[in-house]
């Protein structure tokens, strides 16, 4: 009972979230980046309801364009690492054998980098935007994932449902599609569904630190780091994209738990 | 000794209920080993673990079960704690489970001697040493080892010697034979009857089979969903069983077919009251008007 | 027990090989040239000659395997070149800093400790309860929030509206509270969680009825029985976090003017300054990879199945 309500109200604030990073040029009520010096720092008003920022840009249209930023680079992201997880996973899980050993070792040593270091000499090495954000990302993120999926496809390989098809000669490639994927796929969209929030929260770290994306562009991080000097002045200017940061991470971490609670229901 | 009256337990987990002991009334006299047969999902463990008054939070238990003249139901638990292990003991089937891996066989026998009586350490390894010679386990590296390091029947023998160190008066058995081979299985119930021959303690024994039941018991109660089907001496029901489940029953003995196959064909309800129709021999009858 | 430490001996060894690989080529792979990207960063007008000189000095007109043999050889030694931006060997640099962050990592390591691990016993054992409740919903709420703008909160609400701590800077104990209780803040809602689930699956074990069962009281079974299971992975993930922690906290020593190796890093990497680069993750592999090994020892110690299980494979 009480799981599939949290599962539609988070669905519905998750579903909100999306559509006002799809419409967001459409509800923003002013332009994000038009600098307006006249404008500078005011507080709430009717035009600008939730104030300038020290550009004299409105609060609110760069709030609403770091949801589509954040939604849209968390959202490659994830279909990026699905992919690259899933094809390494598959084969190093299925084939075995030395390709196994060699995957697993190249992972355990990228493992061994802590992540958001990692991420940040790439993107270091790289240069800040917006691409180079989303590889350093997705060159991070995609090794956990594999390591998951190898896991899973071995055990699979052994339960008696896969082995009996290999012994009535059905080919690999149809073992793999057919057995394989249908069950590991799910739950590694469920995991990833669950690590969006980690990602945002990455993301918006990047950001902050002047690595992820660039200036112009609305991104909630870069928006704290840029009202630092604010601090004592007009700390709403940092609180703000800090609560919606806290927000859309908590909508989304509440609907992927909400998820797999109803889908694969822990019995005590 | 112990009086049970009236039993009825419901199992409550999360929102769901199962109300699976109905009305279950009996006594374990001093010094006598009582046998409870009936298959899974009789209600037998739930009935032991209740006894032990384990569970207390997940159940909702009215009736009455009285240990030496004391209520067991309205005592408080610090009190319980003390009653367990010190004057009633239980084993349980599956030895590898029952014991922490990553706890060693001495650790404990010295936790269980250390919980009731002021001792060393140095003494409760030294009354554990001798509590495994009495089971005929002299090899003390015993001690040492982990749980997943001893076989199945070596494990059941450390759980009977752990439980019968304290003296108990009384010893509830779970299936204690269930997961051993045949072989170990004559072992064990050896080892039970020699402690009871030894101490005199009295033995509630419960099992799915009879073979072990007969081979024990001294009074047989025959259990099916919850509820009592019959009652009586030894003797009685494996010879002269009256109602038709007992008599299923003890013919799945006799003709060596598993208890699952015979009782599958068995669909009766269980109707009526308890009557008594012989000497000690209690059935579950509809009553003749 | 000597197979299972001859093995992982070898994998530890093979991982740190490993590392300095993807310490060298990952910097070596990235587009331009290390000299160039250096001036240019640093808006440095130069000419071609003094670049090309410069490759020579450096050694970087040799074959990209001999740089490497080059680079491991005196890596060992500790020898990881200068930095760009100070013209001071990389490993005073990292040294000078690297104490600052060992301080701070460590407190906060302790912090961590000892907030998750009472909440967490607490919270399984009166599973449900409105404690329980009340922890679960903090730590959800905690786990949403980005670790820097805690950091700002943090600081707008104890140094600037009440006074009670210090704004910024290094030196004294009550420097140290805000960082490692931001730090710590970050990670607090995983380990709660994790403690909270693994307990409660260990108490659902029949070892503990079975412990219960003989009379055994109830704080040596939370003791003994079930938080002893739970330490295998607790300790492990706890090494992992240590790991991230000597990296240095970039984000928290930035907001706190702390002067770590964190900050110190980023500043490496707005001035592409690539020994430094090549050096830390060098140097922050090998202590992860030192710490998980020796995690790996004690789960080994105190849980005998595993030593088992290696020998076995």
């Amino acid at each position: 009972m009480k799981k599939k309500w949290a599962l539609y109200v988070s669905s519905v604030l998750t579903g909100l979230l999306f559509l006002a990073a799809i419409f967001s040029p459409w509800i923003m009520p002013n332009d994000p980046h038009a600098p307006n010096m006249v404008m500078k720092l005011q507080g709430f008003s009717v035009q600008y309801p939730l104030g300038t920022d020290h550009l004299g840009r409105c609060v609110l249209s760069r709030l609403i364009e770091g949801t589509r930023v954040s939604l849209s680079i968390a959202f490659v992201v994830l279909i990026a690492t699905l992919t690259i997880s899933m094809i390494v996973g598959l084969i190093a899980g299925f084939v075995g054998g030395w390709i196994d050993i060699i995957l697993m070792r190249v992972c355990d040593i990228l493992l061994a980098i802590p992540n958001f270091i990692f991420a940040l000499v790439i993107v270091g090495a790289l240069g800040a935007g917006m691409k180079n954000l989303l590889i350093a990302l997705v060159l991070v993120t995609w090794v956990g994932f594999a390591r998951i999926i190898r896991n899973m496809v071995k055990s699979l390989k052994e339960t008696d449902y896969v082995i009996y098809a290999h012994v009535c000669g059905v080919a690999k490639w149809r073992i793999i599609t057919r057995h394989i994927v249908p069950f590991v796929f799910p739950q590694m969209l469920l995991l990833k569904l669950i690590s969006l929030g980690t990602t945002i929260l990455m993301i918006s770290e990047l950001s902050f630190l002047g690595l992820g994306v660039t200036a112009p562009i609305a991104e909630w991080g870069m928006m704290i780091s840029e009202s630092k000097t604010y601090l004592t002045t007009q700390p709403e200017l940092m609180l703000i994209p800090g609560i919606m940061i806290s927000l859309t991470v908590l909508i989304f971490n509440a609907f992927g738990d909400s998820l797999r609670d109803v889908l694969y229901p822990k019995t005590t | 000794m112990l009086t049970v009256e009236n039993l009825n337990v419901t199992l409550r987990n999360g929102d769901v209920q199962k109300h699976v002991l109905h009305g279950v009334s009996f006594s374990i006299p001093v010094g006598k080993i009582i046998g409870i047969i009936g298959e899974s999902g009789s209600g037998k463990s739930v009935l032991c673990t209740t006894i032990m008054q384990l569970f207390r939070k997940q159940r909702q238990v009215t009736g009455e079960i009285i240990y030496k003249g004391q209520s067991l139901l309205d005592l408080p638990e610090k009190a319980m704690s003390k009653l367990r292990g010190d004057e009633m003991a239980l084993i349980m089937q599956n030895p590898m489970a029952m014991f922490n891996p990553i706890v060693t066989i001495e650790q404990h026998f010295v936790e269980t001697i250390q919980a009731h009586r002021k001792a060393t350490k140095k003494q409760a390894r030294d009354q554990a040493r001798e509590q495994l010679k009495r089971f005929q386990l002299f090899d003390e590296a015993v001690l040492k080892k982990y749980p997943h390091e001893l076989s199945g029947g070596m494990l059941q023998r450390i759980m009977i010697a752990i439980a019968a160190s304290l003296n108990p008066s009384l010893l509830l058995a779970d299936e204690p034979t269930t997961a051993l081979d045949t072989t170990t299985q004559l072992e064990i119930l050896k080892e039970l009857r020699k402690l009871h021959g030894a101490t005199g303690m009295s033995m509630l024994v419960v099992s799915h089979d009879l073979g072990v039941i007969a081979n024990l018991a001294e009074e047989i109660i025959v259990m099916r969903h919850g509820v009592i089907v019959e009652r009586g001496t030894a003797n009685h029901i494996l010879q002269h069983p009256i109602h038709p489940y007992s008599q299923t029953l003890v013919a799945a003995r006799d003709e060596h077919c598993t208890l699952d196959e015979l009782t599958d064909h068995f669909d009766g309800v269980i109707t009526g009251e308890l009557m008594l129709y012989d000497e000690n021999h209690w059935v579950r009858m509809e009553t003749r008007v | 027990m000597g197979q299972f430490l001859t093995k992982r001996l070898l994998s530890m060894v093979l991982a740190l090989w490993g590392v300095t690989i993807i310490a060298f080529f990952l910097v070596r792979i990235m587009p331009g040239d290390p000299i160039e990207a250096y001036f240019q960063a640093n808006h440095i007008p130069v000419t071609e000659e003094v670049i090309q000189q410069l490759r020579e000095e450096q050694g970087l007109n040799e074959s990209l395997l001999t740089q490497y043999v080059n680079w491991l050889g005196n890596a060992v030694q500790l020898d990881f070149g200068e930095s760009f931006m100070t013209n001071n060997p990389v490993i005073e640099e990292l040294v000078m800093r690297f104490g600052v962050t060992i301080q701070l990592a460590l407190v906060s390591f302790v912090v961590i400790l000892i907030i998750c691990i009472p909440i967490g016993i607490l919270s399984a054992v009166k599973r449900d309860s409105w404690f329980d409740r009340l922890t679960r919903l903090t730590v959800f709420s905690v786990a949403s929030m980005p670790s820097f703008w805690l950091a700002f909160v943090l600081v707008y609400t104890m140094a600037l509206k009440l006074d009670l701590l210090p704004l910024m800077g290094w030196g004294t104990v009550d420097m140290m509270i805000l960082p490692a209780l931001t730090l710590a803040l970050g990670v607090v809602p995983y380990y709660v969680r994790m403690i909270r689930t693994s307990m409660i699956e260990q108490m659902e074990q029949p070892f503990v009825t079975f412990a219960r069962a003989r009379g055994i009281p109830e704080h040596i079974i939370v003791r003994r029985h079930i938080f002893k299971g739970t330490l295998t992975p607790l300790i492990t993930s706890l090494a992992m976090t240590l790991g991230v922690l000597l990296g240095g906290a970039a984000i928290i020593e930035m907001v706190f003017t702390i002067p770590g190796l964190g900050r110190f890093i980023v500043e490496a990497i707005t001035a592409r300054d690539y020994y430094v680069l090549q050096a830390f993750i060098f140097v922050i592999s090998f202590f992860y990879i030192v710490i998980n090994f020796m995690a790996d020892l004690v789960c080994a110690w105190i849980d005998p199945r595993i030593r088992l299980k290696e020998d076995a494979s």
